[in-house]
């Protein structure tokens, strides 16, 4: 129960980052501990009998793996952000991609326009972006994550997986009949 | 709120206008009064009583948790014509 206190509180906002860290530093370390001594120690002690050196290669080995894996991740995703904020804003046909902390948004799905996006992803300074719909159909805002992911990372430099946002779409066409006060729009 | 393109985001996919919490005061706007916010059977902030006029800007705040997380998701916004 202690060790899976942190993802616990990490489902509510206010839960501060910085006891999360220590608190995931700290009470994990047993069950590593019982990971390696399971692995490592003999058979006649209830371990696979793997040893010590075999136990570190394979954590190693895993854990490189895992890096090697965020990288390329991270690099298509630089990559195909590059390639398509290269036609940003150029032609209405192609994509713009605006950024705002750890998230871009995109208008890749037609009907709509980005115009900007601001903010880092917090309270205090929510991401914004900026929208121009050019119908009343639905417009779909494509959000990627492209920061690495840390619940308990800041915001901004981190996908924390909490995205206080605010959208502001305008209008740039005249839809008959809209200005009577009883419309709505959902999300 | 789609967590996969064109498919509903629903309770149990991790994806929410804040459904752990469900803090009022993080769903506004600037344009309209009142809002009904769901989690099932799909993810959505239906905003009514008021109005955004032809080429003026609406505001909408809300706060989005993922705590799956997802690489890309889809934030599907449906302005409604009004009827009268």
């Amino acid at each position: 129960m202690i060790i899976i206190s942190p993802s616990i509180g990490c489902l509510f906002p206010g839960f501060d980052p910085i006891p999360g860290f220590w608190l995931v530093y700290i009470v994990t370390r047993p069950l590593g501990v019982s990971f390696g001594d399971l692995m490592s120690q003999p058979a006649q002690y209830g371990g696979l009998g793997l040893g010590t050196i075999i136990t570190s290669a394979i954590f190693r080995s895993y854990f490189e793996s895992c890096q090697i894996e965020f990288q390329a991740c991270a690099s298509q995703d630089r990559s195909w952000i590059a390639a398509s904020s290269q036609h940003a804003g150029a032609d209405d046909a192609n994509p713009k991609i605006v950024t705002a902390g750890a998230y871009p948004f995109s208008d890749e799905l037609g009907g709509f326009r980005v115009i900007s996006a601001s903010g880092i992803g917090t309270r205090d300074d929510p991401t914004v972006s900026v929208e121009e719909l050019e119908s009343a159909d639905p417009a779909t805002l494509t959000i990627r994550t492209i920061r690495p992911i840390q619940p308990f990372g800041s915001p901004g430099n981190y996908a924390t997986g909490l995205l206080p946002s605010r959208s502001s779409p305008s209008t740039t066409v005249v839809i008959p009949g809209s200005n009577s006060s009883s419309s709505c729009s959902r999300f | 709120m789609q967590s996969i393109l064109n498919h509903l985001s629903d309770y149990g996919d991790g994806l929410s206008f804040d459904q752990a919490a469900r803090e009022a005061d993080m769903v506004k706007s600037d344009s309209f009064t009142e809002f009904n916010r769901q989690f099932e059977p799909c993810d959505r902030l239906l905003f009514r009583h008021g109005k955004v006029d032809p080429l003026h800007t609406g505001s909408f705040s809300f706060l989005v948790t993922d705590f799956t997380p997802k690489e890309r998701f889809y934030l599907v916004e449906e302005p409604r014509i009004p009827s009268s």
